[in-house]
């Protein structure tokens, strides 16, 4: 009986584990909550930044996509634009251990300093967990949610899905669209695209 | 162990320095691009006005990949940029049939090993046979294995060429990718594509049990490229089950793309979308 009770009880667990995986998030839907430390230890939630509008980045800095946006500048500027208009900008690095976009908290503070990086946060996230939750496919990408917890973009950062940092400014830049259109009030025109870039280095996978 | 750290601590500090000094050299000297690309053509001459194949070579070194044109989850497409003499006119890549690769919930679609992608040139109409021409192309590709390289490949190809065994290869080259390359759909074959709210049914009629499918989608997220497909084999063909993407707000009219039934079987699939969208 006892042991009966005790398989039960390990079903029960890894059902309870494996239910926030089962179904990942979905423009239009509730953006699932999370909990999970950044670069400076603070747990970040997502229901702490209810009536904000809240911005997912997925990072990896080895990944030339990733290069793009930020050795231009461009991610920055992102970064320090929302931000001033009231957005909480966390910035995610799904990358596992000894893969490609791993790091400690203590490089990616250093890193943030030595490139001028202005998000509001940056979330370790080496088991994947998050990435999973949002079903976060490349580096970079990026997702939108409102005040209201409901995710409202998911995809790209613009419209040129290349290496290239010429195309920057002749792109079409997706999240700021979502941003703005979403403050004026107005529906999203363009609520998903295919994120473009690397993919993310999650544990178990072999590129 | 300590006696033998002493005999071999010198060979060894000598082998890791040269090691060192080998590894630092190559990164500064120019990008190590994981793969040879070169420009090969089908046959070593070319006829006026018709088209001749040419095909951009890529010989990929072991772990590494290239993109089909649509590349899955990440990754990019190769893009080929061509010189031709005046008159000349190079047209679309045609793919040859790519393989799954990844795991988990990124999958792509690519090339390992030695690939090689044709692109029919059209000669142009008062080209004379006397002298070689030549035929170049700036190619642009993504390479990845557990991390991804932009790459550049400048190559180029004069017609005809002295070396008449290579010819002989390359002409076997080709037909080895076209025999791996998707075919058109054949003639007394149907397939149909029902939409069922989650998920797309392709029915296909080939006229036997089709015991193996692997379906590959031309468009950019219409299917979620990481799920399992569904084959279920029926008298007369199978049907194939592909979860739709979560990316997809607007309905599929057609889907179009390459199904896979086996060695040598790709085929180019398009069929309308019937039933709730």
């Amino acid at each position: 009986m006892r042991r009966a009770a005790t398989s039960w009880m390990i079903v029960a667990a890894a059902v309870l584990c494996t239910l926030p995986l089962a179904r990942a998030a979905r423009v239009g839907e509730r953006a699932p909550d999370f909990s999970v430390a950044d670069t400076n230890g603070k747990l970040e939630k997502l229901s702490d930044y209810a009536g904000k509008f809240v911005v997912l980045e997925w990072s990896n800095r080895g990944c030339p996509y990733t290069q793009k946006h930020y050795n231009s500048g461009n991610m920055q500027r992102l970064q320090r634009d929302w931000t001033q208009r009231g957005v909480v900008w966390l910035t995610v690095i799904s990358s596992a251990p000894r893969k490609q976009g791993y790091v400690t908290a203590a490089e990616e503070n250093s890193w943030l300093k030595q490139i001028n990086g202005a998000p509001t946060a940056v979330l370790l996230d080496p088991a994947g967990t998050l990435g999973h939750l949002y079903d976060a496919k490349t580096t970079p990408q990026m997702f939108v949610i409102n005040p209201q917890g409901t995710l409202v973009y998911d995809g790209a950062i613009d419209d040129k899905p290349t290496t290239d940092r010429a195309d920057i400014g002749r792109a079409r830049n997706y999240l700021s669209q979502a941003l703005e259109e979403a403050m004026a009030g107005k529906p999203v025109s363009t609520p998903t695209s295919r994120p473009y870039g690397c993919s993310v280095k999650y544990p178990g996978t072999w590129f | 162990m300590f006696a033998f750290s002493r005999r071999f601590a010198l060979p060894l500090t000598i082998l890791l320095l040269g090691l060192a000094f080998a590894t630092t050299a190559a990164a500064q000297s120019f990008t190590v691009t994981h793969a040879k690309v070169s420009l090969i053509a089908e046959n070593n001459s070319l006829q006026a006005g018709q088209t001749a194949w040419v095909g951009v070579l890529f010989d990929l070194e072991k772990g590494w990949h290239i993109y089909w044109v649509n590349p899955g989850d990440s990754g990019e497409r190769p893009k080929i940029q061509w010189q031709l003499p005046a008159g000349f006119q190079a047209k679309e890549i045609r793919w040859p049939t790519p393989v799954r690769l990844g795991a988990g919930t990124v999958i792509d679609y690519g090339y390992e090993g030695r690939v090689l992608l044709p692109v029919p040139i059209q000669v142009a109409a008062d080209y004379k046979a006397a002298k070689p021409v030549m035929l170049s192309a700036d190619i642009r590709y993504l390479i990845c294995r557990e991390v991804c390289i932009p790459a550049k490949a400048q190559a180029s190809l004069s017609i005809p060429s002295t070396n008449a065994s290579n010819a002989a290869a390359n002409h076997e080259l080709f037909r080895g990718t076209f025999d791996n390359s998707p075919k058109a759909w054949p003639g007394g074959w149907k397939a149909q594509v029902s939409d069922n709210g989650g998920f797309l049914l392709l029915s296909l009629d080939t006229g036997t049990p089709e015991p193996h499918a692997t379906f590959f989608p031309l468009e950019e997220d219409q299917i979620d490229n990481s799920a399992v497909q569904g084959v279920t084999p029926t008298p007369r063909g199978m049907q194939i089950k592909l979860k739709k993407s979560d990316q997809l707000l607007k309905p599929i009219g057609t889907l179009k793309g390459v199904v896979v039934l086996g060695q040598g079987r790709a085929f180019e699939f398009s069929a309308p979308v019937e039933g709730k969208k």
